[in-house]
């Protein structure tokens, strides 16, 4: 006895004599031709080594897990047209018998997973589509049996059918997986996945819609870019007409991860069909870069023959005529399996690095995906938590922008329109600002002007008016609101009066005013809504929490608006500000060094609308009168007393709207 | 005007207006909401539900795959003589 290998059984000295002729390594599988001897030999046993079943264990364990519905796995699917001879293909490999039922083929994709173990048994079991209902689904998943003798076989697959409902008229295909589990001690380490037959035109079982239903699964699994593609063809037919070639065109034009199989090679009469098909095993024909293997099957008239019978009758078929001529490794299923064996482990060894990287993408997008949706939120307690949750993220990030505190990341960046919108404190102040302004600049109704100017441009709620004809507007209603006060005094009514007239305006800008920063307000409120919640429940919190409470500030702000405004529409006028009487003076003195001004200058002859009126020079030797000049200055302007009174009560009126009006006691 | 400028924006904006910010989203607001109106607002869709069980199981299933591929891998790289 001799040694070969360590994994190789030992074998008798007859087997080695029949070595001899076959001194070079098979250039398919690179495995020497003593080992195809003893294939050939001995077709019951095969290689098995402990890191082949493991790799082979682990992508089932992930196929078992589900995993193939979100990573692609390296696999090995078996097509063929219906009628191909694909399921006597895997009962070769296999060593168990499908139910074959004439003129109806596979109707779904079977997972068949085959492994060596000392005890033979075979499971069966189902992997439901993900379209059935959950309640479906779940039935389906339960559903298992099992069986330690193969010839009971056929009548688990039937059941499993039956539980698929496959078998009804109304659902001839389905997407679910059956899945066959068969181990024993002449099974190779081996997983493949059976695809449904594909066909031409429909018949009377079939129609065009199960037509597309299967050219769409196969389909499916064809484009799985880590799936080898074991096509079957049969010689009865055809090469041209083969569905499944044209598939393979479209899908792996150039063959990189597709096998031939060739079927009923014995059905070939005449020549030229043999020669054509021997081409076409030699890979001369459709070129694919894994190969071409020929089977001679059982005669499915001889359906009781043994399994050394159907292996022995092969053998003889391959020694003679022209296939004597293809190297043994490709013929035969004795070296089918250990080919398709170590095929697939290739594709494992090669795709495993691409399969962990996907795995690891499916991972991240899986995490961004759970982190998007947020935590769960179907009980009461969970809702009133996320709930708490935002509004703690809110009331924090709204008392920043109010105060002023812009740390936090959600400020952004200032000088963008949007970052400026977020720092309310900054929105808020600018805004007041310019509402002082705005009534400091155009709040008055009438704009005075001195005479002999030209009207300036005012507002439309505004009116520019001469001092003259200002004061006889005063004149005028004094003398309508004449108390008992004498003569160059007026009226201390009269400064109320035109005081409210003066501040009309106030009020439609104060409103004017509010509204922009209510707005404001919004608008931040909504730009942090955004931020600490999501588009679901941004819209039940504005409708029922945000609007509701906003239309009451709206309504309270608006009360109290009124309120401060109320001093400028009635009521005396009243101040304690101290500011009050010397804006008087001020008022009054100002207008004194008008007056002295312009009677300085037109004492010494010089025009007030001088273009520096500061400054004027003197002649050499220029004599003044002192007393003249005394006597100039001292004069009176205003005989009209009347006339006096206005201005006084203009002053006082200025000097009061300026200050405003002061409250004693402290608004709520 | 100055002392209706002062009026206006402390005794109206600021604390009219201003001051009640917070508290229209505050935890207080959310304690006293009916348990109705929280879960109307709160209450996650069924396709959200459906979706985060969905990729739960997905990453629950790619978890035990990278687990398992990387035993594999490294038990296979350090392996090799």
């Amino acid at each position: 006895m001799t040694r070969i290998a360590d994994d190789f059984t030992f074998l008798s000295v007859e087997t080695w004599a029949l070595c001899s002729p076959f001194l070079s390594p098979c250039k398919f599988t690179g495995i020497k031709p003593v080992t195809m001897a003893i294939y050939k030999q001995l077709p019951q046993v095969h290689l098995q080594t402990k890191e082949h079943d493991e790799l082979l264990n682990v992508i089932d364990k992930i196929r078992s897990l589900g995993i193939s519905h979100f990573v692609d796995l390296p696999q090995v699917i078996v097509c063929g047209d219906q009628s191909s001879g694909k399921s006597s293909v895997l009962e070769a490999v296999s060593g168990i018998r499908f139910p074959v039922q004439a003129n109806l083929c596979t109707r779904v994709a079977t997972e068949l997973i085959l492994r060596r173990t000392t005890e033979t048994r075979t499971a069966v079991s189902i992997v439901p589509s993900r379209d059935r209902s959950d309640a479906e689904f779940k039935k389906l998943e339960k559903w298992g049996s099992a069986v330690n003798d193969t010839s009971d076989f056929p009548q688990l697959v039937n059941d499993a059918m039956a539980a698929m409902g496959v078998n009804k008229a109304d659902r001839p295909f389905s997407e679910d997986i059956l899945r066959v589990e068969h181990s024993g001690p002449t099974q190779p380490a081996l997983t493949l996945v059976d695809l449904p037959g594909l066909f031409h035109a429909a018949t009377q079982e079939q129609s065009t819609k199960d037509k597309e239903l299967v050219t769409k699964l196969v389909t499916s699994y064809m484009n799985k870019s880590r799936s080898i593609i074991l096509a079957v063809i049969t010689a009865k037919n055809d090469i041209a007409g083969q569905v499944v070639l044209d598939r393979i065109r479209k899908i792996d034009p150039a063959g990189n991860r597709s096998m031939g199989i060739i079927t009923k090679p014995d059905t070939l009469e005449g020549v030229d069909d043999k020669e054509r098909f021997l081409k076409l095993a030699e890979n001369k024909e459709i070129k694919l870069h894994l190969g071409w293997h020929v089977l001679r099957n059982r005669d499915p008239r001889s359906i009781d023959c043994s399994t050394e019978e159907r292996d022995r009758k092969e053998a003889d078929f391959f020694a003679a005529d022209i296939w004597r001529t293809l190297p043994l490794s490709q013929v035969g299923i004795g070296s089918l399996r250990p080919r398709l064996s170590q095929i697939l482990m290739d594709q494992i060894t090669t795709e495993l690095p691409g399969l962990i990287e996907d795995v690891e993408t499916g991972i991240e997008e899986s995490k961004s995906r759970l982190s998007r949706l947020g935590e769960s939120r179907q009980t009461l307690q969970e809702q009133r938590m996320y709930l708490l949750r935002i509004s703690q993220a809110f009331s924090t990030l709204m008392k920043s922008a109010i105060d002023g505190l812009y740390t936090n990341a959600f400020f952004g960046d200032a000088l963008s329109d949007e970052g400026y919108s977020r720092r309310l404190r900054a929105v808020v102040r600018n805004t007041l600002a310019d509402f002082a302004k705005d009534l400091r600049v155009k709040g008055d109704t009438h704009v005075i002007r001195d005479d002999d100017t030209r009207p300036q441009d005012v507002e439309w709620y505004q009116v520019s008016i001469t001092r003259t004809e200002w004061l006889a507007k005063v004149q005028k209603l004094m003398s309508r609101t004449k108390g008992c006060e004498l003569p160059g005094m007026f009226n201390p009514q009269i400064i109320g009066d035109l005081f409210f007239e003066q501040s009309q305006s106030w009020q439609m800008l104060a409103r004017d005013y509010a509204k922009l920063l209510f707005d404001a307000t919004r608008t931040t409120i909504e730009l942090i809504i955004d931020n600490v919640t999501d588009a679901t429940i941004r819209e039940g919190i504005s409708r029922q929490i945000l609007n509701p409470s906003m239309t009451l500030i709206q309504r309270d702000l608006n009360a109290k608006i009124e309120e401060v405004l109320l001093p400028q529409q009635r009521g005396h006028p009243i101040t304690y500000n101290h500011y009050l009487i010397d804006n008087i003076q001020k008022a009054r003195q100002n207008r004194l060094k008008d007056q002295m001004l312009h009677r300085v200058r037109s004492y010494f002859g010089r025009s007030l609308d001088e273009d520096s009126p500061g400054t004027f020079t003197v002649p050499f030797n220029y004599s003044i009168d002192s007393e003249a000049l005394v006597e100039a200055l001292a004069q009176t302007t205003e005989v009209d007393m009347d006339r006096f009174a206005c201005k006084e009560a203009t002053d006082v009126m200025q000097a009061y709207y300026k200050v405003g009006r002061q409250h004693f006691s402290k608004q709520q | 005007m100055k002392k209706f400028v002062d009026d206006f924006s402390v005794l109206a904006i600021e604390e009219r207006l201003l001051q009640k910010l917070p508290n229209i989203l505050s935890p207080e607001a959310v304690m006293l909401l009916d348990d109705d109106v929280a879960k109307n607002i709160a209450a996650e869709t069924e396709e959200s539900r459906a979706e985060r069980t969905r990729a739960t199981e997905k990453l629950q299933g790619l978890q035990m795959t990278l687990d398992i591929l990387r035993r594999l891998d490294h038990h296979r790289s350090t392996s090799k003589t």
